[in-house]
């Protein structure tokens, strides 16, 4: 049995990824002792996998799949569970002159068929010629392929049952070809296959590690995001190999289901970096036990990175109230602010500094666009305002990449004026495959429009809402337009009878909610219309949503004429306020009404 | 240990779902966990590890793709430990 996963010092000298590709970076990490590790939902080391080992494997691999004599270039989708024939598969595309396109592996409950719809639209935009799945998934991986032009579908074993193909020196991917496209980011409904280049990601990598991490000789990581995820597998698998460190990794659903695996294989392998969206922080805090404190050492952890969505600060303060009798350093708490279309990383905020949040008038920012702070604001006017916001500070631009904020015009605005934030460098995606269009609409001299919006101080930047209308569910995003679709597929609803955004609850959870056009009047059709909704949703998305019927006509549009979903939020927080006081009055007359009193 | 009866499966699953969820009324072999409980799925991987502690297996996620009901999970509980024997 296992016991031990590879060391996490070695006598390689550190490169902070100094390569001109990814295979470069795994020839040189091969030569030294670290390497990736695999955890099971039990915490038990199942497979050590050295970069050595990881690097003869992938090549013997990627002489298997030359042997298939496919373009090069060509796509090999992957169904990313966390497992080392992901991983393996992923670097012999490398190799072979292949693209892999890593596809989530994650079913919900009911979800079979939901789950073949969503892997058949990436295969239709991504057009791969090879296929694979963990032996679990591909029956699912089979119906979504079905009809489509794949020439090879098949679990790792198909694979490599093909012969190897003579022993000529391999012709690995080249600085100007693609690395991989990755899927993570935009609507499942319409797919947006991010193209990023050997030396994009490479750029990424470099400032990542050099830069924002700082990696050391002395550093490990532990990971559980997946691997189809821009954070997972850019940060915490292409990362830690490009600058020769082991990494511990456990399953995202294991995660999920047992969080304090996290924290205990951190504190069991000494893990100094790792990452997590806020959601893993409140879920670890929620969970952690009293027993727990005195087992757990993470006195070792450096480097606590938080991004992917709107960071709330007291997720964050929560996890460092739990954890800090266990050696957690609150300072570890490390912001960054990123997106895939720039392979990973745009900023992080300045290592083992406390995280700084900027406090700021709401109506202000809301009226205005312009973040006061609000202890300017009191010292200046002589009043403080009731209503505030707290956004984190998520640090300087890493080298290279330059920062925009511009107003609706396309002017740049001065610092704590809120707008759009574009950003320009070499670590930018080269396009959404085969989508110019929707390309030239982000990307122009340049610059990409992030389609986020925040604001700048001394060079800092600050995330004041992601994408326009994305609503981020525990740490998931899911585009409104995917809601809107599932709900213009019952036969009952037209083309924009729907129009879906987030609230926030007053636990501060955001929470989903599709205001639906009904013309049915009949209470039980409407109830049966409401429910269809429901489970639908949470088929397809594996997330409660909240269905609000209105009768035709109800939601609002823009004066372009399109469906407003900040209106139709507007509207609907009215109607709830409107039907919380006649709910009241109610309670109030039925109390005075009933001679009976408590 | 002898393997568990369909009924008492469903007895562990209608525990399970009456802790996540009190107020959910009578639960059956028929409740569907999605449209007629609502769980979201940390609910629902709350409920698998739960469920994967007491009986010592592990659910593969891509089996519970299949499974909208009670009876269901309890049909898919009781083929993966006849599996594992």
């Amino acid at each position: 049995m296992l016991s031990i996963g590879t060391p996490t010092e070695h006598s390689l000298p550190l490169k902070h990824a100094a390569f001109a590709t990814l295979t470069d970076a795994l020839e040189y990490a091969s030569r030294g002792e670290t390497g990736y590790n695999f955890y099971d939902g039990r915490g038990k080391l199942y497979c050590r996998l050295p970069y050595a080992d990881l690097y003869q494997q992938a090549r013997s691999t990627a002489r298997r799949l030359r042997s298939l004599g496919l373009p090069r270039g060509s796509r090999m989708v992957l169904v990313a569970e966390t497992c080392p024939d992901f991983v393996r598969f992923f670097y012999a595309c490398q190799l072979a002159g292949l693209t892999p396109v890593p596809v989530p592996a994650a079913v919900h409950l009911g979800g079979r068929e939901a789950y073949i719809r969503q892997l058949r639209r990436l295969i239709q935009s991504s057009t791969p010629m090879l296929a694979m799945a963990p032996p679990d998934y591909l029956d699912m991986l089979r119906c979504a392929c079905s009809g489509l032009p794949v020439q090879h579908i098949g679990d790792a074993a198909h694979f490599d049952q093909l012969s190897a193909s003579d022993d000529s020196p391999l012709q690995p991917l080249q600085p100007d070809e693609l690395a991989y496209l990755q899927y993570t980011s935009g609507s499942t409904q319409f797919p947006r296959g991010v193209m990023i280049t050997q030396s994009a990601v490479m750029h990424n990598l470099n400032g990542i590690l050099e830069h924002g991490l700082a990696m050391g000789a002395t550093d490990r990581c532990v990971s559980w995001l997946p691997f189809y995820h821009d954070m997972g597998l850019v940060g915490l698998l292409l990362a830690p190999m490009a600058t020769q460190r082991s990494v511990d990794y456990i399953g995202t659903r294991d995660f999920a289901m047992r969080p304090r695996l996290w924290l205990n294989i951190m504190s069991q392998t000494g893990g100094t970096v790792s990452f997590s969206p806020p959601f893993g922080y409140e879920l670890c805090a929620r969970r952690v036990r009293e027993s727990d404190l005195e087992r757990l050492d993470l006195s070792a952890w450096r480097v606590a990175g938080v991004g992917a969505e709107t960071i709330r600060p007291s997720s964050l303060h929560n996890f460092a109230t739990a954890l800090q009798p266990a050696g957690f350093n609150p300072n570890a708490f490390l912001a960054c602010y990123g997106m895939a279309e720039v392979s990973l990383a745009i900023s992080f905020a300045p290592l083992g500094r406390e995280v700084i949040i900027d406090t700021v008038d709401a109506d202000h920012l809301g009226q205005q666009q312009i973040a006061r702070s609000v202890d300017n604001c009191a010292a200046t006017d002589g009043h403080t305002t009731a209503r505030v916001n707290h956004f984190v500070r998520c640090g300087h631009s890493l080298p290279g990449m330059d920062v925009q904020i511009r107003d609706e015009h396309g002017k740049v605005v001065p610092d704590r004026h809120c707008g759009t934030i574009f950003v320009r460098g070499p670590s930018l995606m080269t396009g959404y495959l085969d989508q110019p269009e929707i390309t030239a609409s982000v990307l122009s001299d340049g610059w990409l429009n992030t389609g986020d919006m925040g604001y700048m101080i001394d060079n800092e930047i600050i995330i004041t809402g992601r994408q326009k209308d994305m609503i981020i569910i525990n740490g998931r995003n899911i585009w409104p337009q995917d809601l809107e679709y599932i709900a213009e597929r019952q036969p009952e609803i037209r083309p924009e009878d729907a129009s879906a955004f987030a609230v926030i609850e007053n636990d501060k959870r955001e929470v989903a909610v599709m205001v639906v056009q009904c013309r049915q009047a009949d209470p039980a059709v409407r109830n049966d219309l409401a429910e269809r909704l429901r489970a639908a949703v949470h088929a397809e998305m594996g997330i409660e949503c909240r269905i609000d019927l209105v009768p035709p006509h109800t939601l609002p549009r823009t004066s372009s004429g399109k469906l407003s979903r900040s209106g139709a939020k507007q509207d609907y927080l009215l109607r709830q306020q409107q039907r919380s006081e006649q709910a009241d009055r109610q309670q109030h007359s039925n109390r005075q009404a009933s001679p009976v009193s408590h | 240990m002898p393997t568990p009866s369909r009924e008492s499966l469903l007895e562990n699953i209608i525990a399970q779902l009456k802790q996540i969820k009190p107020d959910a009324g009578s639960l059956s072999a028929d409740t569907d966990l999605v449209s007629d409980l609502g769980l979201d799925s940390v609910q629902v991987l709350e409920m698998c590890t739960d469920l994967e502690d007491d009986l010592d297996l592990s659910i593969p996620v891509n089996r519970l793709g299949e499974v909208r009901t009670a009876g269901q999970l309890a049909d898919l509980l009781q083929q993966l430990l006849n599996e594992a024997d």
